[in-house]
């Protein structure tokens, strides 16, 4: 109960100061004909998120590969348990 | 009962041959893993520079400027996608040992990619011809660049899948091939999975 109440009220918070957070933001609220701000913004983003998409695909492909690994690791061990009964 | 770890190393928890192991991931595909993180972001560098050019510009594409064949590269993606499938074939044909189908899977899927790498080169000598040259602008110049990467990366492919082909057609009976395969088909699905965003980006 209390780590519900706990959720909800970090929710409203995060809420109420979330719109006073993005006024802050350097390429927020820039004016409607600026292209050239407009683009770099976009870059920049698209450049920010790129790292991160490309780290989470190698954890996800990592992490396949290992758990792939583990399986063929007790299969072998299981064939050699009953070999050598 | 479990025997005393040996002093000599930490090659087995219970002296079990069975559970001494080869890596969890094999080198080679750790190898080509971190080959594709890094042209990720070579890629991501350019389509970066790229979005900059093109959204900041008022008019996309320039005026004056001959127009990029659509329609010959929709026809020449579909045969990159269908090199990809060709090549999942091929891998599974490897795995299952089928050798004579393994060659002909790998041998259309670099006949495909070569076929690819073909058309965007005459399709550069027609744009040429019309006059959109390096030169001609911030348009033509990130065109060439972006599109010229990627070609390059299929033509790297492309001999990469042909020595692996010879090293099938030249492997005895007993040997596998089946992880020079593998290795080769990862950077080929990421050439193939690359050419869609750049297509989109760059030609719509």
């Amino acid at each position: 109960m209390l780590s519900k109440l706990t959720s909800v009220c970090a929710s409203g918070a995060i809420l109420t100061i979330t719109p006073k957070l993005v006024w802050a933001c350097a390429v927020c609220g820039l004016p409607a004909g600026d292209h050239a701000a407009h683009a770099f913004d976009t870059s920049i983003v698209f450049m920010m998120a790129v790292p991160y998409t490309v780290c989470a695909v190698a954890a996800v492909v990592g992490w396949c590969a290992y758990r792939n690994g583990r399986r063929r690791v007790r299969e072998r061990m299981q064939k050699g348990a009953a070999a050598r009964l | 009962m479990a025997r005393a770890i040996p002093l000599s190393g930490l090659r087995s928890v219970h002296h079990d041959p069975a559970f001494d192991s080869a890596p969890l991931i094999s080198n080679g595909r750790l190898a080509v893993l971190i080959l594709l993180c890094a042209e990720a972001m070579l890629f991501g560098g350019f389509i970066g520079a790229f979005l900059i050019y093109k959204l900041s510009a008022p008019f996309w594409p320039p005026p004056g400027l001959p127009r990029l064949p659509i329609a010959v590269t929709w026809a020449n993606t579909m045969v990159l996608l269908a090199s990809a499938l060709t090549m999942k074939l091929a891998v599974e044909a490897a795995r299952g040992g089928r050798r004579l189908h393994l060659r002909a899977w790998l041998t259309l899927t670099a006949a495909l990619g070569a076929l690819f790498v073909s058309v965007q080169g005459s399709e550069w000598v027609r744009l040429e011809a019309h006059g959109l040259h390096l030169r001609s602008g911030n348009y033509a110049a990130t065109f060439y660049v972006l599109i010229g990467l990627h070609a390059l990366h299929v033509v790297c492919a492309v001999l990469w899948l042909l020595g692996v082909t010879m090293a099938v057609v030249l492997a005895r009976p007993g040997q596998d091939r089946r992880g020079a395969v593998e290795l080769c088909a990862i950077y080929w699905y990421f050439v193939c999975a690359v050419w869609p965003l750049l297509f989109g980006l760059v030609y719509f």
